[in-house]
């Protein structure tokens, strides 16, 4: 998946640590750890939302493009 | 006006229902595979006086036998796929794979039966065949269904 989600960077600026994150934006901490490692298929909106409001940040600081790297 | 989806405990008691059924039909086939010379006759018993009797009898017996083998290989596929499904377990790759092999038994009874059916010139082993192949496609169609559902679901797992 091209999509990489950078939380953790995010979250060390703004000192907030994992369970703190998840509580307070209303999802698991299993949730949360799939989200930081990059194993999520998709993220809701309402999801993305809360995560932007906490961090105090936008979609484009939590989430990056990356091409894949095809071999020709 | 009824709920058309059942309780909890109804789907609970309709699956134990089913799995029950499932193991008196693997008896029943273990019945029949011991009185297999005993039905073979009993299915013949018209054919009288033909010279190639008991190569018709020994080819019917041997039909049989193979089939028994591949029921008993669906019956036991369909009891774990009821125990999987009991346990909340619907949607998982294991029970694609049961749906797979029971899929195969029954185009392997199609393709042993039809064949048989017509060599030996009888008619409700014919029709057995057919009645066979058709589950098969049946089954199939279910288990590609499961398979998009196991995808659905996986997708979904991962949606935070």
């Amino acid at each position: 998946m091209p999509i990489y989600v950078n939380m953790d960077v995010m979250m060390a600026r703004r000192h907030v640590g994992a369970g703190e994150l998840a509580e307070k934006v209303g999802i698991t901490p299993a949730n949360l750890s799939i989200l930081k490692n990059n194993k999520a298929k998709a993220v809701r909106f309402s999801t993305l939302e809360a995560l932007c409001r906490e961090l105090d940040c936008q979609p484009g600081d939590l989430l990056e493009y990356r091409p894949e790297e095809t071999d020709r | 006006m009824p709920n058309p989806t059942p309780s909890r405990s109804g789907r609970d008691k309709s699956i134990a229902l089913s799995q029950f059924s499932t193991l008196c039909m693997g008896i029943i086939c273990l019945i029949m595979v011991g009185c297999g010379p005993q039905l073979v006759g009993w299915a013949l018993r018209d054919y009288t006086g033909s010279a190639a009797l008991a190569l018709l009898r020994g080819g019917l017996l041997g039909l049989g036998y193979l089939c028994a083998a591949l029921a008993f290989a669906t019956l036991y596929n369909l009891y774990r796929f009821l125990g999987r499904v009991q346990s909340g377990a619907v949607f998982v790759p294991a029970n694609v794979t049961a749906l797979w092999r029971i899929s195969w038994c029954c185009a392997g009874a199609a393709f042993l039966c039809t064949p048989a059916g017509l060599l030996l010139r009888l008619p409700f082993v014919f029709s057995l065949g057919l009645c066979a192949g058709f589950m098969a496609l049946i089954v199939r169609v279910i288990m590609n269904a499961f398979r998009q559902a196991v995808e659905m679901k996986d997708e979904l797992d991962l949606t935070v």
